[in-house]
């Protein structure tokens, strides 16, 4: 089997669980007010489920334009650092191919990519897996559209609490992915909760926990290297 | 203030940014840096620093379904049952409660 296949067989677990959650976001957009075509549109080319939440939050006739980039920006942010630590896969492929595909690289992508130690084209694997996801994407919005008449606004409310399950379940999947990572995510967890209690903006949050879990597992990392 | 379409425009092109920036930056870090493992950890900070706050918005009966949530998952590795378990019981808290 072609590793492309291989992707796409390893996602659907992972496409299903972002279809329900596409179907979630489709009926919230309708209670939102948010336009069938819209709707559709943000799914096909943001193709990213906490930003489109976000942004449909505060849809109406006209929105505050630096409000929806910027807290897009910052939401979507975690994408960069997905890239650097998985984007030498796309290193040697053709241009054309490398900034197409780039749009397809998500959370799921990124996750799955980590696991695939026994991938040997790990490029046509994220592929597989990308294609996979964002199809289901697609259909789940376009079922969330349809069905969001039948549903109370108070239960499309309700299930708003699934994104988080979702994110963290990529969060675990990423943990037991990787061995050798749990002082420096220990305290990246301590920082946020900090953080949190704080009241400081997102954003800062965020930084406080990447640079937390970034600088002690440099240090540990130069620590173990120096000790042979 | 701008009308929706501008977004439309506007929103994916940042979108494709934040995914294009780290592809680039990665290529300037060596395979065997001892950089490479922090940049592995970064993601899951990252993620974390969303999914903590997130959390703990929460109702208490959403925090309850969501640790059995991870608890199902973390033993079964289904995403699936996990997400039926998830989403029942967020469902099941909403009309029985």
């Amino acid at each position: 089997m072609d590793d492309f296949r291989r992707g796409v067989l390893d996602s659907l677990g992972l496409g299903s669980t972002a279809a329900i959650f596409a179907t979630i976001f489709g009926a919230a957009a309708v209670a939102q007010g948010v336009e069938f075509m819209e709707a559709m549109a943000l799914s096909a080319f943001v193709f990213a489920g906490s930003v489109q939440f976000a942004t449909i939050s505060i849809w109406g006739d006209t929105l505050p334009f630096a409000t929806v980039i910027v807290s897009g920006f910052l939401i979507a942010s975690r994408n960069i650092f997905m890239g650097m630590a998985l984007g030498h896969v796309f290193v040697g492929q053709p241009t054309w191919q490398k900034y197409l595909k780039i749009f397809f690289y998500t959370d799921v992508s990124y996750v799955l990519g980590m696991k695939a130690d026994h991938i040997k084209n790990k490029f046509a694997y994220i592929c597989g897996v990308g294609a996979l996801v964002y199809s289901f994407w697609m259909i789940g919005t376009f079922v969330g559209l349809l069905i969001a008449e039948s549903l109370q606004k108070s239960v499309v409310d309700s299930l708003a609490y699934a994104g988080i399950m979702y994110l963290g379940m990529l969060v675990i999947m990423l943990m037991k992915a990787k061995d050798g990572f749990k002082v420096p995510i220990v305290l990246a967890a301590i920082t946020i909760l900090v953080l949190y209690w704080l009241g400081v903006e997102q954003f800062v949050i965020m930084l406080g926990s990447v640079l937390v879990g970034g600088v002690s597992n440099l240090w540990l990392e130069l620590r173990s290297r120096k000790n042979g | 203030m701008v009308e929706p379409w501008i977004v439309l425009v506007a929103l994916p092109i940042v979108l494709y940014f934040t995914r294009a920036i780290g592809v680039v930056l990665s290529s300037y870090v060596a395979e065997d840096s001892p950089y490479r493992s922090t940049l592995l950890i970064l993601p899951i900070c990252a993620m974390m620093a969303f999914f903590i706050p997130g959390a703990l918005k929460g109702s208490l009966l959403e925090q309850a379904m969501l640790v059995v949530f991870l608890v199902v998952f973390w033993f079964t590795n289904n995403s699936i049952v996990s997400m039926v378990v998830g989403i029942g019981g967020l469902l099941a808290a909403k009309f029985l409660l």
